[in-house]
């Protein structure tokens, strides 16, 4: 089993998928999706940051200083509306895209 | 705004490497271990804080992300100037070299050249001179002076001077000193604001007024009186008359050594065809140029009909006071220079250029890997800049360095010759010229590399062989640049070289071995002429009394003198109507010995004797063979002919002999035919003497000159003897000065051109090992491939100096008006220069190529 490479768009859509059900902090989007991926997909902490700060400066994603679970201080990451349209629009675009592949991928090989 | 932002993701990191110790050690992990094993799984902050710069930047205003990307670049800069030691140290001494001598040779031809004149709002002063008929260029007669001033009205005010050589009489002691006589308007025109009391008063400036008022200069006043405030009124000796100093001039910048001022007083009649003082004048406000020469056109007409005698066809010319301090010459050879050093720094550029293009190719693969890591073309771009930039700041203040230190130098070189040489210095705007050569330089040189590295990023980037015979072609062009710029500026210094040989050895028919020259002053209003004569006869006797002394004569225009006396003959017995047709010559007044003592053999007739210089007397002339060659014909014996001399209602005068011709006036022109009259025939009151002693004995002798002189007339002094070899040195600094700074420039321009075909050469080498190791391989002769790989370099040369010709034909044009005796097509020269450049490209080709004799074809096979 190999670790399997993010591209940058897909590691956007995963973690707006992530934050999709409620704000997490870093270390819960990538913890979510390696839980949610069967431990397949392994989010680079050096991709993670930058993108994170990617989709805040769209406005997809919005920030706010917290408390976590073991009283440190951390920052929490939420889906803004603009971000939850985005998902949708992107999963779309997901679907299709990853059919038409399995499509040509599954279909009778003859060299 | 960063700092916050810095924190704020530090926090962050150290939170998510917190969870993951926390969930480490709720499987048991110890602490230690899970601390460790957190910090390997998260990898290294470094690599995330530098994946969200990029992040950042968006947010950052332009401006912050621009100064925090040339903040990392320096620093990235500076890391790769000290690993590559060698090329950067190249480049940085060809940019120090470039920069110096640019603000050197700027710093120099500001000095002599550029700068504004000393005097507030200069740009609206204005000389005015007048023309013969034949158009040439000469100053003004004091009776013209007093008509161009009272009839003109496109100026404020007009204002003239003479130059004279007053004598000051100190406790007894007479000495020669540096003097001018001057308008009344002369100071208030030039915004020459007295330091001290006050200038002269119309009244004082009349002819005949003698009013023995006179005005010191800043610099005199400073020297000889202490700036004592009380020297108003004291009592000065000039030409043996009590004067009283009414005044303190702030004239020394203009005119550095003029000590005393004399009201002009000028002869509003007499002596109308005499142009011996210069006038300037201020145009009023909105008035131009072209209007004063209009206005002084007509003003000069009018004296034309008034007084033909002495002004028929004579006209009047206007130009920026400007051309009367700064030379044709300087600003002939100011732009010689300019235009030198310019080629020599695009001959620094394109080396630069080339050795950061063969570490480009070095760089390739870093640069790749950036690219590749997501760096975008223009900040690859900026980085190369900003590298050229680090370079060039660091070469900045070491050619300055450079400057500065080698100023003395060529200041010692030029001499006090060069007029405001001596004034060179490295100032601001000598500064900003240096900046304005090192930006050049940097945008050249910088750009290069980075435009060819962009083109490395796309598709063809992995193609390598490709891609290092592009860069082979750009290095190779480069080097034919260099050659062709190297041929420019070596055939430059090569032609100057011809043209200062041909001054100084050509036969100046005057002989300045043994010869002494100085200058005496016989005042006009203590000595009649007869009086005059009859002293310098005296003076003469005794001075040739002297043991060593073999002739002593006087000359009313010394050798090599700011006076270059002209007038017109005729034949006598063919006269033409209009002064515009007679023959154009120069002339001297001389005293008996006179020929004797310049060394001017008689090659017919007789010279001077006592007839001839008897006031009055004889009306004789003796010519020179150019002249006679000219009125009657090649090999002509013209001795009993007669002339008619150029004077209000002409006069006819007796050939008595012929000699040989004196080449006197300029040492980059063939003097004019020159005519000899007797000193007695105007008895000139301040004549150049000119002694004949034995060769060597000019310098022990000059002491007993002076004595005697002291001795024999004790008003006259005899000023500033010097030995004529001495003071020639000064004739020729120009082109002097210039040869030894072409000379210099072109030993640059030869190591420079060297270099880059020594780079070429190995870089050739280097890309095609595979080609050469595989051609010995397969039994090619070592000639053949040492051959091939020469001429893959020198080809490249053999174009530059090919084009360097081409282009010389035209760059040399612009030397035309400096050279004397050599064509600026000169066979010898264009021959020797390409051969010269050929043999440094051929020597700088041959090391590195002896390289790819060594190649083993085993090792070029295998590290591909």
């Amino acid at each position: 089993m190999s670790d399997l490479e993010l591209l940058r768009g897909t590691l956007d859509v995963l973690i707006l998928k992530a934050l999709a059900a409620d704000a997490k902090h870093g270390y819960g989007v990538a913890q979510w999706i390696r839980a949610m991926s069967g431990e397949e997909l392994l989010v680079e902490e050096g991709a993670l940051y930058p993108a994170l700060h990617r989709l805040a400066k769209r406005g997809w994603v919005q920030s706010e200083w917290g408390v976590s679970e073991n009283n440190r201080r951390a920052r929490f990451y939420a889906l803004t509306a603009q971000g939850r349209a985005q998902l949708e629009l992107q999963t779309r675009t997901w679907d299709r895209y990853s059919s038409a592949v399995s499509r040509v991928l599954t279909s009778e090989a003859d060299g | 705004m960063r700092r916050r932002e810095e924190r704020e993701l530090d926090d962050e990191i150290e939170l998510h490497i917190g969870m993951i110790v926390d969930e480490l050690r709720a499987k048991g992990w110890s602490e230690v271990d899970a601390e460790r094993e957190a910090r390997r799984r998260f990898g290294s902050p470094e690599g995330v804080r530098t994946a969200m710069e990029r992040e950042w930047e968006g947010r950052m205003g332009r401006m912050g992300r621009w100064i925090d990307g040339v903040r990392q670049d320096v620093a990235f800069a500076l890391r790769q100037l000290v690993r590559r030691p060698l090329t950067n140290g190249l480049a940085l001494a060809t940019l120090v070299l470039g920069v110096g001598s640019t603000a050197l040779v700027y710093s120099v031809v500001h000095a002599v050249a550029l700068r504004d004149l000393p005097f507030p709002d200069d740009d609206r002063l204005v000389r005015v001179s007048q023309t013969s008929p034949q158009g040439r260029e000469y100053s003004v007669s004091e009776a013209n002076f007093v008509d161009f001033r009272r009839r003109q009205t496109t100026m404020v005010e007009m204002a003239g001077m003479a130059v004279e050589r007053p004598i000051l009489t100190f406790d007894g002691q007479a000495e020669g000193a540096s003097g001018m006589r001057v308008s009344h308007t002369f100071f208030e025109l030039l915004g020459l604001d007295p330091v001290l009391g006050r200038v002269f008063s119309a009244e004082e400036d009349l002819e005949g007024a003698d009013a023995n008022v006179v005005v010191i200069s800043e610099g005199e006043w400073v020297r000889r009186w202490g700036s004592d405030p009380g020297v108003l009124g004291n009592r000065l000796t000039v030409d043996g008359t009590a004067h009283t100093i009414i005044g303190v001039a702030p004239s020394d910048e203009a005119w550095p050594g003029v000590g005393v001022f004399t009201p002009l007083a000028p002869m509003e009649v007499a002596q109308r065809d005499n142009q011996i003082m210069e006038s300037f004048g201020r145009m009023r406000p909105g008035v131009t140029i072209e209007d004063v020469q209009a206005e002084m056109d007509a003003i000069a007409a009018e004296l034309s009909d008034q007084y033909p005698e002495s002004n028929d066809g004579w006209g009047a010319s206007v130009r920026p006071l400007r051309s009367y301090f700064v030379g044709q010459r300087q600003t002939r050879f100011g732009g010689l220079l300019m235009g030198a050093v310019g080629l020599l720094l695009l001959m620094a550029c394109a080396s630069i250029t080339n050795l950061r293009v063969a570490q480009a190719s070095a760089r390739r693969h870093e640069l790749r890997v950036r690219a590749a890591l997501g760096a975008r073309r223009g900040r690859l771009r900026s980085q190369l800049l900003v590298e050229g930039a680090v370079l060039a700041l660091i070469a900045a203040p070491l050619a300055i360095l450079l400057a500065v230190t080698a100023l003395p130098v060529v200041r010692a070189l030029g001499s006090s010759s060069l007029g405001r040489l001596g004034d060179a210095a490295i100032d601001a705007p000598v500064l900003g010229v240096a900046l304005a050569a090192g930006v050049v330089t940097l945008l050249v040189s910088g750009l290069a590399p980075a435009l060819l590295l962009e083109k490395d990023g796309g598709p063809g980037a992995l193609r390598d062989r490709s891609s290092g015979g592009v860069r082979g072609r750009i290095r190779g062009a480069l080097v034919a640049i260099q050659f062709a710029l190297a041929v420019a500026v070596v055939l430059s210094a090569g032609l100057m070289m011809r043209s200062f040989a041909a001054m100084t050895t050509r036969d100046l028919g005057i002989e300045p071995e043994g010869m002494i020259a100085a200058a005496i002053r016989l005042p006009i209003d203590r000595f009649s002429p007869p009086e005059r004569v009859q002293n310098v006869q005296l003076l003469m006797e005794e001075l040739e009394a002297i043991p060593g002394v073999l002739a002593a004569g006087v000359t009313h225009a010394p050798p090599f003198g700011w006076m270059q006396p002209s007038n017109f003959v005729a034949l006598a017995d063919n006269e033409p109507d209009r002064q515009e047709d007679f023959q154009p010559v120069s002339w001297r007044a001389v005293s008996e010995n006179y020929f004797e003592a310049a060394g001017l053999s008689l090659l017919s007739g007789r010279v001077f004797d006592a007839r001839d210089m008897e006031v009055d007397g004889l009306q004789t002339v003796v010519i020179d063979r150019g002249l006679a060659d000219l009125m009657w014909g090649p090999g002509s014996d013209p001795i009993g002919e007669r002339l008619t001399w150029f004077i209000p209602g002409g006069q006819h005068v007796e050939v008595i002999g012929i000699v040989e011709p004196a080449q006197d006036e300029r040492m980059d022109a063939d003097a004019r035919p020159r005519i000899y009259r007797s000193y007695g025939w105007a008895a000139w009151y301040q004549p150049g003497v000119v002694i004949r002693v034995a060769p060597g004995a000019a310098s022990q002798l000059i002491p007993e000159l002076r004595a005697t002189a002291a001795r024999v007339l004790p008003s006259v002094p005899l000023i500033d003897p010097v030995p004529v070899e001495e003071s020639m040195r000064s004739v020729v600094a120009w082109p002097r000065f210039t040869l030894g700074i072409l000379a210099a420039f072109s030993l640059a321009a030869l190591v420079l051109a060297a270099m880059g075909v020594f780079g070429v050469t190995a870089f050739a080498v280097t890309t095609r090992r595979r080609e050469i190791g595989l051609r010995i391989a397969l039994g090619a002769r070592p000639e053949g491939v040492f051959a091939l790989v020469l001429r893959s370099s020198l080809v490249f040369a053999a174009i530059g100096i090919a084009l360097g010709l081409g282009i010389a034909v035209g760059t040399t044009r612009l030397m035309e008006s400096v050279l004397y005796g050599v064509t600026r097509l000169d066979p010898a020269t264009w021959a020797a220069v390409p051969l010269l450049l050929a043999a440094v490209a051929l020597a700088a080709a041959w090391l590195p190529a002896r390289r790819a004799l060594r190649i083993s074809p085993r090792s070029a096979m295998v590290e591909e």
